[in-house]
């Protein structure tokens, strides 16, 4: 306990309980002040999130409600010590806050943040509360401390233009916020005179939490815990081998990885110069595992000498590569039990990451060529787009096409993918696939075409483990293609319609191959037989597969089976493979070039928010169709149900058509259920003074069993929720006697004389030292009914709501 | 609708009303001399009461006329004590008014002579013509009930009251009376005209009276006795609830944009004194939100000081600023 003076904001005699504060002008300054270094802050906050719109909608939340309850909880505090106290609370909160929030987050739904910007987020919501109640001197102080602490934080975490230039704007306010602070505290020190007794709180604060401080340190250095205890309490300290997978920065990989500059020790999926070769499975290896294998020439096994186990296994191996080398794939397989054992060695088990948008179609393959049971390439080269290298910002791009080719293109899409376990040459492919980018590759030669028209490096037999893959692909918009005459048939086109390389090569793509001697056509087992000749009979034969057919891996054509297309039609179920294949084989009897694609399906739930990627796993593997709409545009569809459609790019107005269109469906196949919460809904707003004056009475009858006090507050509580759903509650300046006594006018003398004895005892209750004599409980109990039955809401009206 | 079988008698309601009041009839008889008085101005008259029994001192502040004097002088004769009256004029002296010493030229030596502040009830009429050096007289006599002269203290009485007059229209050689001997009254009251009826009654009472004739108003009580109800007053029951209510309203005196000078301590502390004359007179022994605004009006006009036109406006926006305490 010290003797010390008074500071100038306490002995002020114009100052409120003699603490106006050191700069009393000084409150919106230090709000405004603590509002700019949030601002500055939420900048920094957003720009390290995973997810910035979110995350910007999220903090600028958290600053509205905090700014806006502690105005409430300030507006509520009638004195400067219950001004210190909610103030306190409200700082308690804003510091749980964060953390709590996150927590639920991690646990409940995605979404996360690095724990040193939670800390952060609570150091500046705490100095937004202090802002608020920063009529009370030291707490306006502590928000300006606490926001150029945050300040300092910001500048050393970012480069941020943006955010610089607010610190910039928070230095030169801060320095105004001290001027005038200096000054008040000058003028006050003229007439400062007084000594007040007082604990000194900075070597209290201080030295309580030294000693704390000094206590822990004791006991986990002695009882050698610290390891435990501090395991982690930073993660982006480094030195434990403990990690938050939402770091943002540290001493570990963590599952951001960086490229590495010098001496690298290890590699991932990142822009580096390193290329490393490992054992990686080929797609065949995966739809082999997936669907299962193509069934072996019975005869020719037959004649052959039986061979030792251990060759067995060889001649499988030589059967799989023979295949890989004919480029075929068998719409015919035999489900055998997957060979899981080489990928669960894998230290990952993706194939492949892709970032950006999904859902996505990679293609890797494509076949032209059908002949009822298996699909294959006839090898013929097309007449493909020359590739050109451009340099964009010194980044290499390989254009496969020019931008806008087509009348469809509108818009275009990035994505990126990084080679994890895929052993391949060809760039998975998205549709439109415009041009691709990897980082150091600047030589023409690297990019090429394979036969079947998939973009590839022709010049290794694969591309590089964990090399990082650019795409930038074209979006289309189908609108033009459902309203024109479309396709152009075989038998339709003639040769000045298209251009030359694509006439010679469009047998390739159209039903004459083989299916011209089946009877009747397919097409006519479906209900597009009377559609239209466009885009939308596509749509049609797309949408009679996803609706009509079920998707099931185990239902695979015999191995006997002539012509899939026709059992899977009698079937009604099977793998996507059929799907596909029926699909190209119905388009190509209705007149359209198709060919089937094989490649990965990026899905939607295999997204990694924290990562920012998708992994794409072995089982992804997925075929479907594309279908030639001119020369070089082939556009994907998805026919099989449960996968979703490649995205087409919409307008706005296509978009707003399609949002009124899904809510109308929607409207009306929900239309009872609305129309019953509506009725019910309606029914509540109008009775609603009657149901909320039955649970108040209900709840006046409960809670007065405790005894007549309580009978008497709970039956002013009641009188004031009724003159609240009268529409004239009272006013805030007015007491329940004052207010209520109205109620007594032009009343009957029995309610007279109740409400005048009601009102005695109120008034006693609520501000008399003595409160009421217990023999008086039986009355009290009894007027209070009595006052409660005849006091109704329309009683209520008619004598308080001319008086508002 | 039908009253319960436990409803409480009249007479209960009695007990509630004056559980506290021992001094009821004095108080009923005080209130019945000054309502003959000064007719149809009932309120006032309660007022006046509550300055009394609070211990503090009146300022009018109307018109010629309005019966400011006849109020004083009935509350000087029911309180039976003695009554001085001061007509202030500028070239009134302090000691007009304190009283002097004068040099006796037989005995050889100094006599105080008691000046009108030695007495029960002061007037003091048109305060405002007397120059600031007299006003300030008053200071130490108003607010410490002793006088000062010559090194030499005297005492006044214990139930020394001041009711002072001014004349809010005539500003041509007056002196506004300063902020601090402003504070020194417990409140300021505005008689205004009688209604019709109040008119009436007065002109058929004063048929067949002389003009000049002097009425006097029986005593009630005695000095003492007004001293005993006094002290009583001051133990009139102040919850912490209102307390706080009442610090936030002068509080909120403080911080009102048109006021310059807000509420004191010394003056929050006559709001609760005058609250607490206002709960006995209503025959309470405790003090409501209801007794503070009240006596809100006639305490917080004679402090408050600042650019505006009607404090009445200033003191009921101060009122609607604060939340009366209710359920907290």
């Amino acid at each position: 306990m010290t003797w010390r003076k008074l500071p100038a904001c306490e002995s002020n005699p114009n100052s409120t309980n003699g603490e106006q504060g050191p700069y009393p002008t000084a409150r919106v300054d230090t709000l405004l002040l603590v509002l700019i270094a949030s601002a500055t802050w939420t900048v920094v906050r957003v720009n390290a999130a995973w997810n910035p719109a979110s995350t910007a909608v999220h903090a600028l939340c958290e600053l509205v409600i905090t700014t806006v309850v502690a105005f409430v909880l300030r507006r509520h505090a009638r004195t400067l010590p219950q001004a210190r106290c909610l103030a306190t609370i409200a700082v308690m909160a804003s510091v749980v806050y964060p953390l709590a929030a996150d927590l639920a987050m991690r646990s409940f739904a995605e979404g996360s943040e690095p724990f040193e910007m939670l800390m952060l987020t609570g150091l500046e919501l705490s100095a937004v509360v202090l802002a608020v109640f920063s009529h009370v001197p030291r707490l306006g102080g502590a928000a300006v401390l606490l926001s150029s602490f945050l300040s300092l934080f910001v500048m050393t975490m970012t480069k941020d233009r943006l955010a610089l230039l607010l610190t910039a704007v928070y230095g030169m306010w801060g320095l105004w916020w001290l001027m005038g602070a200096y000054w008040d505290r000058l003028a006050g020190a003229l007439v400062a005179s007084q000594v007040e007794r007082r604990i000194p709180v900075r070597v209290s604060v201080i030295g309580g939490t030294g000693i704390v401080l000094l206590l822990l340190a004791t006991l986990i250095g002695t009882t050698g815990v610290s390891a435990v205890s501090l395991h982690g309490f930073m993660p982006t300290s480094g030195g434990t081998q403990w990690h938050d997978s939402h770091a943002r920065s540290g001493v570990g990989d963590g599952d951001a990885m960086v490229a590495a500059k010098d001496e690298a020790m290890s590699f991932g999926p990142v822009e580096s110069d390193l290329f490393l070769d490992s054992d990686m499975p080929t797609l065949y290896d995966m739809f082999n595992d997936m669907y299962g294998e193509p069934p072996k020439p019975k005869k020719k096994l037959e004649r052959n000498i039986g061979l030792a186990p251990s060759e067995v296994k060889e001649t499988e191996q030589q059967i799989a590569k023979t295949e890989r080398n004919g480029r075929e794939f068998s719409a015919v397989r035999r489900n055998v039990e997957r060979r899981r054992q080489t990928l669960d060695d894998l230290k990952a088990p993706a194939m492949l990451y892709v970032v950006g948008r999904v859902p996505l179609h990679l293609a890797l393959e494509r076949f032209d060529t059908f002949d009822g049971r298996v699909w294959t390439h006839a090898g013929a080269t097309e007449n493909r787009p020359t590739i050109r290298l451009e340099t964009q910002h010194d980044k290499p791009w390989a254009y496969l096409m020019s931008v806008g080719s087509s009348f469809i293109h509108r818009g275009m899409e990035s994505h990126a993918v990084k080679i994890i376990n895929l052993k391949t040459n060809r760039f998975p492919s998205p549709p439109q696939l415009t041009a691709v980018h990897v980082d150091k590759v600047d030589q023409p030669e690297f990019f090429g075409w394979t036969d079947d028209g998939v973009a590839c490096m022709p010049v290794r037999d694969h591309i590089p483990q964990l090399t990082v893959i650019h795409l930038r692909s074209q979006g289309v918009n189908l609108q033009p293609l459902r309203g024109a005459s479309f396709p152009l048939a075989a038998s339709e086109q003639t040769t000045t319609q298209v251009g030359s390389a694509f006439d010679l090569d469009i047998d390739r793509f159209t039903i004459k191959t083989f299916g011209s001697q089946r009877q009747p056509p397919l097409w006519r087992r479906s209900p597009v037989e009377n559609s239209s000749r466009n885009w939308q009979q596509v749509e049609a034969v797309v949408e009679w597969l996803r609706t009509e057919f079920v998707l099931d891996p185990n239902c695979p054509a015999p191995e006997d089976c002539p012509d899939v297309v026709a059992y899977f039609l009698h079937a009604k179920r099977g793998p996507d493979y059929l799907f596909a294949t029926t699909a190209a084989v119905l388009l190509r009897e209705l007149g359209y070039q198709t060919r089937l694609v094989t490649g990965f399906y990026a899905r939607r739930d295999r997204f990694d928010r924290r990562a920012g990627q998708t992994t794409v796993l072995p089982e992804d593997v997925h075929v479907w169709v594309e279908v030639g709409v001119d020369e070089n545009t082939w556009l994907a569809i998805e026919p099989t149900p449960g996968y979703e459609p490649p995205r087409e790019s919409l307008t706005w107005r296509q978009w707003a058509t399609i949002a009124m269109r899904d809510f109308g469906r929607w409207f009306v196949e929900h239309l009872a259920v609305l129309v019953g919460v509506s009725v019910l809904f309606v029914l509540l707003f109008v009775a609603r003074c009657v149901w909320l004056d039955a649970v108040a009475v209900g709840v006046c009858e409960v809670m007065g069993l405790r005894s007549s006090r309580a009978r008497l507050r709970w039956t002013m509580r009641l009188l004031e929720w009724r003159a609240w759903l009268a529409g004239c509650p009272r006013p805030r300046r007015h007491t329940i006697a004052a207010w209520y006594s109205r109620l007594a006018d032009n009343a009957p003398p029995d309610l007279q004389l109740s409400m005048n004895h009601f009102l005695c005892w109120a008034d006693r209750l609520l501000y008399a030292p003595t409160g009421i004599d217990p023999s008086e409980d039986a009355t009290v109990k009894s007027v209070c009914r009595f006052v409660a039955a005849a006091c109704t809401r329309q009683h209520l009206a008619r004598n308080l709501c001319h008086f508002k | 609708m039908s009253l319960p079988a436990a409803t409480p008698s009249d007479q209960s309601t009695a007990k509630l009303r004056t559980s506290s009041c021992q001094h009821q009839a004095a108080i009923d008889g005080l209130r019945r001399s000054l309502q003959t008085a000064l007719i149809g101005k009932n309120d006032i008259v309660e007022m006046v009461l509550a300055c009394l029994l609070a211990r503090g001192h009146l300022l009018f502040d109307d018109l010629p006329g309005l019966g400011k004097t006849t109020l004083a002088k009935a509350v000087a004769g029911a309180v039976g004590g003695d009554f001085a009256r001061v007509q202030c004029t500028p070239d009134l002296l302090p000691t007009d008014i304190t009283g002097f010493n004068m040099f006796n030229q037989k005995t050889r030596e100094f006599e105080f002579r008691r000046g009108p502040v030695f007495s029960d009830v002061l007037l003091a009429d048109e305060i405002n013509r007397a120059t600031p050096r007299t006003q300030s007289a008053l200071f130490e006599a108003m607010a410490e009930r002793q006088v000062t002269l010559d090194g030499q203290t005297h005492l006044l009485s214990q139930t020394f009251f001041v009711i002072a007059t001014q004349n809010p229209v005539e500003s041509h050689g007056a002196y506004p009376l300063p902020e601090a001997q402003l504070d020194r009254f417990a409140m300021k009251l505005r008689i205004g005209y009688p209604d019709r009826r109040s008119e009436l009654e007065m002109l058929a009472a004063n048929i067949g009276v002389a003009e000049g004739v002097r009425r006097e108003t029986q005593p009630v009580i005695t000095p003492t006795e007004l001293r005993q109800l006094q002290e009583h007053v001051a133990k009139v029951a102040v919850t912490e609830k209102v307390r706080e209510y009442l610090v936030d309203l002068g509080r909120a005196t403080r911080e009102h944009k048109e006021v310059t000078l807000g509420l004191s301590p010394r003056g929050l502390i006559t709001w609760q004194r005058v609250a607490q004359a206002r709960a006995h007179l209503r025959g309470r022994d405790f003090v409501t939100p209801d007794d503070i605004q009240d006596v809100a009006g006639p305490v917080l006009e004679v402090r408050l000081a600042g650019d505006f036109d009607s404090a009445q406006k200033i003191v009921q926006e101060i009122l609607a600023s604060v939340d009366v305490p209710v359920f907290r």
